[in-house]
């Protein structure tokens, strides 16, 4: 048995979860700071992953990333980058599926203290950079942590999109969604039940900690 | 000195005020919602008048047309009504989050007796305390105007007079220009110099306090 799929399954998640954390974050802070014309139809777009089937996300980035795709073709030509059938793709389809989690994590988590916190540091001549990193970051930490794991938890479990944008190809593309599904397609229910096994252990390992940890540190300081 | 002229289009009513005022206690005393902590917001710059004039000595915080000052520029401690200390920081963080001089925060922490305090969080001290904290962490930043939107309306009346005697303490040290508003009739009569009556944005009242009957003189004489 090749731990290839895990490795790759971890590379992805791993990439993506660093880049929706802050990409989504600085999104959410930013519009539940504003108001502006049209902000609940570009929300709406941002979580529109959450309701649409796997499939057909996967299908609408395979549209958008494959050769002659509208992205694709920029990628291929100006940064000679391949998605399709490629581990970019996966790491693509995670990126789209996690980022509406984390960003719903990260607005509620912004929303959830009290303005006034900022509005104080603010009076102290603090700047806006030593308010977000000093006041709003610490007192959201909690919720972001908890769209951190929800955020890995969906990128390493991801498999419609992925295999629809990056394909099963064994020692490429083959993450341990993949692996599963194509081991019991071949019959090999032992292997699946190996990765499956596994995957449960992370996920399950992962709220666990999550949970003992917000018991531990949440409880340091109550809010005001 | 320091010049208010706001004019302001509020839910209710419109804010229409003129204060000005030098080194001294001013009092706007008047129900809640008649705009008092939005002339404050007003001065400390979380929120703008629609036209007007803030002016402190000769900077000017705002202006009719006029590009605001950043509330960062403004030098303005603000202690507000239910203190905001930081909860994530401990009392000592708390006052040094804006400080300017560590010599300053000691003097602060004496004068107000709250060194016991220093490695506590805020949801584990009292309310006085709290009080006294957050007036610490305002001063640290050595404003040239401190503003206070009801400091002492959640303490009981024995701790009321300790944070009073602390106040007048720090004024007699600091000697900037107050603005203290309260619901509290008493409060305003023993603190301020002079007292703003505020009702639906507007003064219509305004009291010149005897000396004598200044809280400050009934402590320190």
């Amino acid at each position: 048995m090749s731990f290839e799929p895990l490795l790759l399954s971890l590379r992805v998640s791993t990439i993506a979860t660093f880049l929706v954390f802050f990409f989504a974050m600085f999104t959410a802070r930013f519009f539940s700071k504003r108001e502006f014309c049209g902000k609940d139809l570009i929300e709406s777009f941002f979580l529109l992953p959450i309701v649409l089937p796997p499939t057909v996300v996967g299908f609408i980035l395979l549209y958008l990333f494959n050769r002659n795709g509208l992205i694709g073709v920029i990628l291929s030509d100006w940064f000679g980058i391949q998605v399709v059938f490629n581990w970019i793709g996966a790491l693509i389809a995670a990126i789209v599926v996690a980022f509406p989690l984390m960003y719903q994590s990260a607005y509620a988590a912004f929303s959830s203290y009290d303005q006034k916190f900022e509005n104080a540091a603010l009076t102290m001549g603090a700047s806006r950079f030593r308010v977000f990193w000093t006041i709003a970051f610490p007192l959201a930490w909690p919720g972001l942590l908890a769209g951190l794991v929800l955020t890995f938890a969906r990128a390493i479990g991801e498999f419609g999109a992925t295999l629809m944008l990056a394909g099963y190809i064994p020692g490429r593309t083959d993450t341990v969604p993949m692996t599963i599904y194509f081991a019991v397609q071949s019959g090999n229910n032992r292997l699946a039940a190996i990765w499956t096994g596994i995957l449960v252990i992370l996920g399950y390992s992962a709220v666990l900690w999550l949970n003992l940890w917000s018991k531990k540190k949440m409880l340091k300081y109550k809010r005001n | 000195m320091l010049r208010l002229k706001l004019f302001k289009q509020l839910a209710q009513f419109n804010l229409d005020l003129k204060v000005e005022m030098g080194n001294e206690i001013v009092v706007l005393y008047g129900p809640s919602g008649s705009g008092k902590t939005t002339v404050l917001n007003c001065i400390a710059g979380l929120d703008h008048p629609d036209k007007g004039l803030i002016q402190l000595n000769d900077i000017r915080f705002y202006q009719t047309k006029m590009r605001a000052l950043p509330l960062s520029k403004r030098e303005v401690g603000y202690l507000f009504q239910d203190y905001a200390l930081f909860p994530h920081m401990n009392v000592l963080k708390n006052i040094m989050y804006g400080a300017k001089q560590e010599k300053l925060v000691i003097r602060v922490i004496d004068t107000l007796a709250i060194s016991q305090l220093k490695t506590k969080y805020p949801h584990q001290i009292s309310g006085g305390e709290k009080q006294r904290v957050a007036l610490a962490r305002a001063l640290a930043t050595e404003p040239k105007v401190l503003l206070l939107d009801e400091p002492f309306s959640n303490l009981d009346q024995q701790l009321k007079k300790e944070c009073y005697r602390s106040l007048m303490e720090l004024y007699r040290i600091w000697g900037i220009p107050i603005i203290l508003v309260t619901h509290d009739y008493e409060e305003a009569r023993k603190l301020g110099h002079f007292i703003y009556h505020i009702d639906q944005g507007k003064v219509i009242k305004r009291e010149k306090m005897s000396v004598n009957s200044i809280v400050a003189n009934e402590f320190m004489a």
